[in-house]
């Protein structure tokens, strides 16, 4: 008979298991190198990310104005002051780049942002790349790309090579969002859509989203929804949703993911941190679900009043899959709660977290705080299991850190329906 | 059945085969044949160099059980020697530190460090990456380290020791894994090739081997790469168009353009082989490659080992070598390392690309920043310039329409990498006689201006004429000369940006008696309230009082400013130009808004007058 582990040791055997799988990063904003300006990286873009600059217009007496006058080493200059200098580090933004620092072997503390420059002036994008992915422990990553973006467009058309760790969605934020102003657009790349969307407009845009799809090779197709969606209705978003992405996302089975409850623009003067959050009606996703059994969804919600009805409505449609804990609810008191309720509700049948990641080193801490719950909620789980008597083995334990991780994902896309 | 990469199934077995590293390996077997084995050995190195499975092969010879006590021929053949290779020796733990990073995967190996070997003579822990524990994890092994049980060796491997703890340093017995020659990786890849029924031609390998940059790890990736394509017969050709590399011929060429100072031939060169689809941070890899090799040329003579340049005939580098200056050619590398840099961080960065090689191609037109600031300390002139760099290179292919050198003092040794200056006044150079400074040579019909070649720094310090400035005084500046002391500032803060950003905002108006004022515009006014918390006020308070050598008060004025830097009339209006420097930017392409930020973006010292001194770029001579 196999002789029950003690806790310390499931304990141990969750961390190794979490730290030691490597993610399949669902959803990020990274790019390759040979992308160009799309890749951000380096301690002045981490630092002029919007989160931080929301943060220091708060805790600053900068005014808006002022702000956005300086350039963006002057932007980073102040925010490291402000955050890290003339106060603790404490928010989880700040954290992620202490982590960062840390992990890449600088010494974090305030006087250091001069030698955090320097070493990333020396890096090289390629190589930085790999370590970055390394100390992450990410094995693929998923860009978000915009084919309607001219240079994002023309950088695609060129057929540069992409990086086989990197893959590829395509982001219809504009096609479903941006009616009738996003015709014109499409009729510049010779789409022959007009602003009524009738039959002949909606069958180029089924010609658009399959031709991309497959320049691409793209994984699933992405949209970010305002809470105030609506499914169904007679607006237009409907309609491309019914009569264009879901015929093709079915045909070539592919998932539509919606990442719903984002409010646009509360606060124009911050700019990209302008965007906030509201509860959306759990309903429209029940029914896009129940609607169109033949279709794979990918959903994530950004209030936390919505992660309970969305976990539960999970439950009722094998067509939903669940994933991360986006933009506001990456946080870890948000992240631990959710990981232990969806397990709870789902066993292991979702994704835990995705990175989010726009510049490519907060990867890094991304994972890293990320893992540690993860690991945390895994193992109470675990010695709950031990305590009701069953026997916890090194590899179930190894086999859950890979399904959270990578393989869900993975298998979510090759399942048919 | 699953392949196996080069880089593992030709791993060096034992000490004889290490590559590169004779130095190291004959020393630990003599090491090890009179029982001299320390117990924690540290390699240092690049990537690709051996470390690792030198690593392995000691522990190989420390455990093989073909012999009852270690050897340094270890047999390879035992089931200790073979589970090493395999990596899956339940004695020999590998661990990546850049994994376990934390102090607890440090406490676990201690815990089972003290448990004897399961099966072998020593338990030998390899912890590789080992530069990335933190702090607390090595003060945990610091004990350990030193005094292990006397069954457990440590070996601790790294790419950058300059990170590993100095208390770690000293408990370890170091070693420093060379770059591996480029030629002796050609010679294993020969062999490999040879074993693997593959012809190779040998500028093909040398081609493959300089691409590993020294990492014989890299260049047996690459060649695997290049196998995989199926090829039977490698050549340089085909690996040129393998890896994306520009022709050596087409390089060549390039050099030459620029050698003669021929900037449409420079820029329409470039161009073509950028056409094949050649990315510009690629090409300038290989412009570097190729001047280097020019440098080794014409300081070591033709004959040097050094010099690796396949498919190119040696006379004919030798011949090209002659044309240029070592100093050119030292500074000409720096300016595309740093170009390299920019490019990564530039949205212009074909700008940028043309930007520099303009700038080389017209490099006889610049001289130094350190004779220019020497002059002036001297109360030469500040307008100068003339064949310094090149003193060598041949002026005769410049075009008709260039500017002749300003002025052409007998040509001199150029300094290696001192930053270059076109020709300079202004407001930052607008001192008065008797200062230190000079007046702009009436004689030169330049306007007065400031421009800087080159800078391979990494921070933006103004460097000011030391009659101005004198660092070994506590940089004590003259008070009464406001654009040296506000540059001093700049400088004193480099460590505190934050504090820097919010003064940039604004502007020092001078001293009001014993205090400085500062002045913002009242959209600024924020930054005022900004600077006066958390005790900015008081550190840049004292920062003042050190630059001038008294203690000063300071005063924030919110006064109408202009929102703009003040407008430099077109050149050719010398007199008007006080207000803020002005760049002359080098002849040749139109001077677009990109090739202006390029201009800007590509040194700091430009950058420095541009957004400091208010100047701007007007055009190109």
């Amino acid at each position: 008979m196999t002789s029950k582990p003690a806790a310390a040791e499931i304990s141990r055997w969750v961390k190794d298991a979490v730290e030691q799988t490597a993610v399949y990063d669902l959803h990020t904003h990274l790019y390759p190198p040979n992308f160009g300006k799309f890749m951000l990286w380096g301690i002045d873009e981490l630092l002029t990310y919007h989160y931080l600059i929301a943060e220091t217009i708060r805790a600053s007496d900068v005014t808006y104005d002022a702000f956005w006058s300086m350039t963006q080493q002057q932007q980073a200059d102040l925010i490291w002051q402000t955050l890290f200098v003339d106060h603790a580090p404490l928010s989880e933004a700040c954290r992620g780049i202490l982590t960062v620092l840390n992990k890449l072997g600088l010494e974090p503390g305030p006087d250091g942002l001069r030698e955090y420059r320097n070493f990333f002036k020396s890096q090289k994008p390629e190589a930085y790349l790999d370590r970055v992915f390394k100390l992450a422990n990410v094995h693929t990553c998923v860009m978000t790309n915009d084919a309607l973006d001219p240079s994002e467009r023309e950088l695609w058309l060129s057929g540069t090579p992409i990086d086989p760790r990197f893959k590829a969605v395509l982001r219809i934020d504009p096609l479903l969002l941006g009616w009738p102003k996003v015709a014109d657009t499409m009729r510049g790349f010779g789409y022959e859509v007009d602003g009524d969307l009738g039959a002949g407009s909606l069958k180029e845009i089924r010609r658009f989203l399959a031709e991309w799809i497959d320049r691409m090779k793209a994984v699933y197709v992405a949209v970010s929804l305002p809470a105030t969606w609506a499914y169904p209705d007679d607006g237009p978003t409907t309609k491309v949703i019914r009569e264009a992405v879901l015929p093709v996302t079915r045909e070539k089975n592919l998932p539509f993911a919606m990442m719903i409850g984002v409010t646009r623009q509360v606060n124009p003067q911050l700019r990209l941190a302008g965007d906030s959050v509201a509860k959306a009606d759990i309903g429209n996703v029940e029914r896009i679900c129940r609607e169109n059994p033949g279709n794979k969804f990918m959903v994530t919600m950004l209030s936390r009043e919505n992660q309970h009805e969305l976990a539960v409505t999970a439950r009722k449609q094998r067509n939903l899959f669940l994933f991360g804990c986006w933009w506001f609810l990456n946080n870890p008191v948000l992240i631990e709660e959710m990981t232990r309720m969806r397990m709870e509700l789902l066993g292991t049948s979702f994704v835990p977290q995705h990175s989010d990641a726009r510049i490519l080193d907060q990867m890094i801490y991304k994972w890293s705080h990320s893992r540690a719950i993860i690991a945390k909620v895994l193992t109470d789980k675990f010695n709950d299991l031990a305590t009701a008597g069953w026997t916890v083995t090194d590899q179930q334990v190894k086999q859950t850190a890979r399904e959270l991780l990578t393989d869900n994902f993975a298998n979510f896309l090759e399942r048919t329906l | 059945m699953s392949y196996t990469v080069l880089a593992r199934r030709y791993r060096s077995g034992n000490f004889d085969q290490v590559i590169g590293q004779s130095h190291i390996a004959q020393t630990l077997k003599k090491a090890i044949a009179t029982g001299r084995i320390a117990h924690a050995y540290l390699f240092c190195g690049t990537r690709g160099t051996g470390k690792t499975s030198t690593a392995r092969i000691l522990a190989k010879a420390l455990n093989c059980r073909a012999d009852d006590k270690p050897t340094p021929e270890p047999c390879g053949v035992c089931a200790s020697c073979q589970a090493v290779a395999r990596g899956d020796d339940i004695d020999v733990i590998e661990i990546d530190a850049a994994s376990n990073t934390g102090v607890d995967n440090i406490r676990e190996l201690i815990e089972n460090s003290r448990y004897r070997p399961a099966i072998s003579r020593f338990k030998v822990y390899i912890i590789d990456e080992v530069h990335m524990l933190s702090k607390s994890a090595f003060n945990a092994l610091l004990k350990t380290l030193e005094e292990p049980p006397e069954h457990v060796k440590f070996i601790l491997a790294t790419t950058e020791p300059e990170k590993v703890l100095p208390t770690i340093l000293s408990r370890c017995q170091r070693y420093d894994f060379r770059n591996i020659p480029t030629r002796q990786i050609a010679g294993h890849l020969k062999e490999i090739c040879a074993s693997e029924k593959i012809g190779a031609d040998e500028d093909a390998l040398l081609l493959v081997a300089k691409a590993g940059a020294g990492s014989m790890r890299d260049s047996l990736s690459l060649l695997d790469r290049l196998l995989s394509a199926g090829e039977q017969h490698l050549t340089a050709e085909m690996i040129e168009q393998l890896l994306g590399l520009p022709r050596s011929q087409a390089v060549f060429e390039l050099v030459a353009a620029i050698g003669e100072g021929d900037v449409g031939e420079t820029l329409g060169r470039s161009q073509k082989i950028l056409q094949t689809g050649m990315m510009p941070d690629t090409l300038a890899v290989a412009v570097i490659d190729h001047l280097r090799n020019l440098l080794i040329l014409r300081t070591c003579g033709k004959d040097s080992e050094l010099v690796e340049v396949p498919g190119l005939p040696p006379d004919e580098l030798a011949r090209q070598s002659d044309q240029f200056d070592p100093g050119v050619l030292a500074q000409d590398i720096t300016i595309l390392e740093e170009l390299r840099r920019q490019m990564r961080q530039s949205q212009a960065g074909r700008a940028l690309f043309d930007a520099t090689l303009v700038r080389l191609a017209l490099a006889p037109q610049f001289t130094s920043v350190s004779e220019l600031l020497n002059n002036l300390s001297a109360g030469g002139t500040p307008v100068m310039a003339g064949p310094v760099r090149a003193a060598s290179r041949p002026v005769v292919a410049q075009k008709k329409n260039d500017p002749p050198a300003l002025i052409s003092p007998p040509p001199q040794p150029a300094p290696m990498v001192e930053p270059t200056v076109m020709a300079i006044s202004g407001a930052e150079m607008n001192a008065a006689p008797g200062s230190g400074a000079v007046e702009p040579d009436e004689d030169d019909n330049l306007p007065a201006v400031g421009k800087v070649w080159d800078g391979p720094g990494p921070l933006p310090k103004l460097e000011l004429p030391s009659a101005r400035i004198n660092p070994m005084a506590k940089t004590v500046v003259d008070a009464s000369d406001s654009d040296a002391v506000w540059c001093a500032v700049k400088t004193q803060l480099q460590d505190r940006p934050g504090i820097w950003s919010l003064l940039a905002q604004g502007r020092f108006a001078g001293f009001d008696d014993s205090r400085a004022v500062i002045q913002f515009a009242p959209s600024k006014a924020t930054f005022v309230s900004m600077l006066e918390k958390n005790g900015k006020a008081d550190q840049l308070r004292q920062v003042l009082s050190d630059i001038i050598g008294k203690k000063v008060g300071i005063k924030f004025d919110v006064v109408d400013l202009p929102e703009t830097p003040i407008p430099v009339e077109e050149a050719g209006s010398p007199t008007t130009a006080a207000a803020g420097a002005t760049v002359i930017a080098p002849p040749g392409p139109r001077l677009t808004q990109d090739l202006k930020d390029s201009l800007r973006d590509s040194d700091a010292l430009i950058r420095c007058i541009i957004e400091d001194l208010g100047g701007e770029i007007i055009k190109v001579e």
